[in-house]
């Protein structure tokens, strides 16, 4: 996994590429923090680059979700493309995520 | 100040004893060296710091014959040796399995940089310059000792947590289903089985199953925990215990599903889920319905669908991520001679996408390029083998495939 960050105002930007995978969980635990202590309101992952995503890489996403609950952020999915889309749709989690196309 | 003759007073080294723990302590140590003082030098300095547990040799001959008898933790030898000289010992001492990690000191009055590294060519862990200075000795003794001491450390925690492993997936192995329950299952439905089941490290996050109804009726089932290892291959044995307890009295399988949704909520931490499939076969009305959770489309292959593979939607949220989530059954056509072919994600993303050496799609284009009357059994074995020509030893993840095919009618 590859993540690029940057803020704009209220909102947290992140920009994922590679693959997002199970050995990928510290990395992407120390990313919610990141996200937590810039106090911001919102999280926009941008998914337009990712090529791959596991169980484990869809799992994170839920746990990014319950974090921003907890946290006062929220979270939107951005642009998923192929496999990753793909798996998205299969396990409905456009419908228990917000994922923008 | 009381000191005694290897320069120590006594304070100093009743304090460097308490420092020795019990195994530092009784450490064995082999000092060779064929001048007599020399030996006693150092034994002295040792015995001193606190080690009980040193011989001596008078040259490499017997430091090599006491080496192989005594096993120690550790060598001090000299160079200029008769018979056997010290880097002759040091290679000795290396190409013999017993004694090949045994760390060696060398004591050395060799000063130039390619006599040294000739010492550690020959297999030397480590230089003591000569004349001999009690800290340094003592401070390589110890490095040293402490090295061997925690990589056998870790070595036996290896050992101990592979054989606890090994049990572990025994013990998975023992619940899938076994031989001859799928050859009573078979004999009872008139089907054909073939299955594989490969965990990615060692342990598993998939599972499958077969479980009988009644006469007419079989429920299969393939479940795959995200995540894989110990984690994942706990969760198996929750599903299993879900199953056997008897919980199951399911009328349909999305019913059984939200059952199984219901037992994964309360017990599955954030970001944790299962994808699973399952089917209720009808063969005496030549359907089944299924329900699923995410699972990867599953296969289809009957008259109905003109002989050739398709996929199944089995778009669904999958267990244990939303409270109270409600799946669908859906209800396809089964007659005499069509195939049901379950797999876990691994077969499709292996290696990972987009260079993934099946896809749903090319999976089903791949089953159709074989001959009609390819079994079960032929039908994964190709499928495993075309997958195992991309070099890739094992998936990343678990990987399961289980095929099913009704008995073709009587001509």
């Amino acid at each position: 996994m590859n993540a690029q960050t940057s803020q704009t105002g209220q909102t947290h930007h992140i920009k994922l590429s590679g693959r997002l995978v199970f050995s990928d969980h510290a990395e992407f635990r120390h990313l919610l923090n990141q996200i937590t202590a810039a106090k911001v309101e919102s999280c926009i992952i941008d998914l337009s680059e990712l090529q791959s995503i596991d169980s484990s890489g869809l799992g994170m996403f839920m746990v990014a979700l319950e974090t921003g609950k907890e946290n006062g952020w929220s979270l939107t999915l951005r642009s998923p493309q192929g496999h990753v889309k793909a798996l998205i749709e299969l396990g409905k989690f456009d419908k228990l995520l917000n994922v923008e196309k | 100040m009381r000191r005694d003759r290897e320069g120590f007073d006594e304070a100093q080294s009743h304090r460097f004893s308490d420092n020795l723990g019990f195994e530092l302590k009784n450490s064995r140590i082999l000092i060779v060296d064929d001048t007599l003082t020399v030996r006693a030098v150092i034994a002295g300095y040792l015995r001193n710091y606190g080690y009980v547990n040193l011989r001596e040799a008078c040259d490499g001959a017997e430091g090599l014959d006491i080496a192989h008898e005594w096993a120690p933790d550790l060598i001090i030898t000299d160079l200029m040796m008769p018979r056997i000289d010290g880097f002759e010992l040091c290679h000795r001492l290396h190409s013999s399995p017993e004694t090949a990690n045994v760390p060696i000191l060398v004591q050395t009055a060799l000063n130039k940089s390619e006599e040294r590294s000739a010492v550690f060519s020959a297999g030397a862990a480590d230089l003591i310059s000569k004349p001999i200075d009690p800290q340094e000795l003592l401070g390589r003794v110890r490095t040293h000792l402490e090295k061997r001491r925690l990589i056998a450390r870790l070595s036996d925690f290896q050992r101990r947590m592979e054989n606890e492993l090994a049990l572990a997936r025994t013990m998975q192995e023992s619940i899938l289903p076994e031989d001859d329950e799928l050859a009573a299952i078979s004999a009872r439905y008139g089907v054909t089985l073939a299955s594989h089941y490969e965990a990615s490290i060692g342990l598993g996050g998939d599972l499958w199953g077969l479980s009988p109804i009644d006469d007419d009726r079989l429920a299969v089932f393939s479940a795959d925990f995200s995540g894989h290892g110990v984690g994942a291959a706990l969760n198996t044995f929750r599903l299993h215990s879900f199953i056997v307890g008897g919980a199951v009295k399911a009328g349909s399988p999305a019913e059984w599903l939200s059952q199984l949704n219901v037992f994964f909520y309360d017990l599955l931490p954030a970001g944790q889920f299962a994808t699973v499939f399952c089917a209720f076969i009808d063969f005496a009305r030549n359907t089944f319905d299924y329900a699923s959770a995410g699972a990867p489309p599953p296969l289809l292959n009957s008259p109905d669908t003109a002989g050739s593979f398709q996929s199944l939607d089995s778009a669904g949220y999958p267990i244990g991520l939303l409270s109270g989530a409600r799946y669908e059954n859906a209800t396809c056509a089964f007659p005499p001679g069509s195939t049901l072919f379950l797999y876990s994600d691994a077969l499709i993303e292996t290696p990972e996408p987009p260079n993934a050496v099946f896809t749903t799609h090319s999976l089903c284009e791949f089953l159709q390029s074989m001959s009609a009357g390819a079994t079960p059994q032929e039908q994964k074995e190709k499928v495993l083998n075309h997958l195992r020509k991309t070099g890739m030893e094992k998936p990343e993840d678990d990987l399961t495939i289980v095929i099913l095919k009704s008995r073709s009618a009587a001509p």
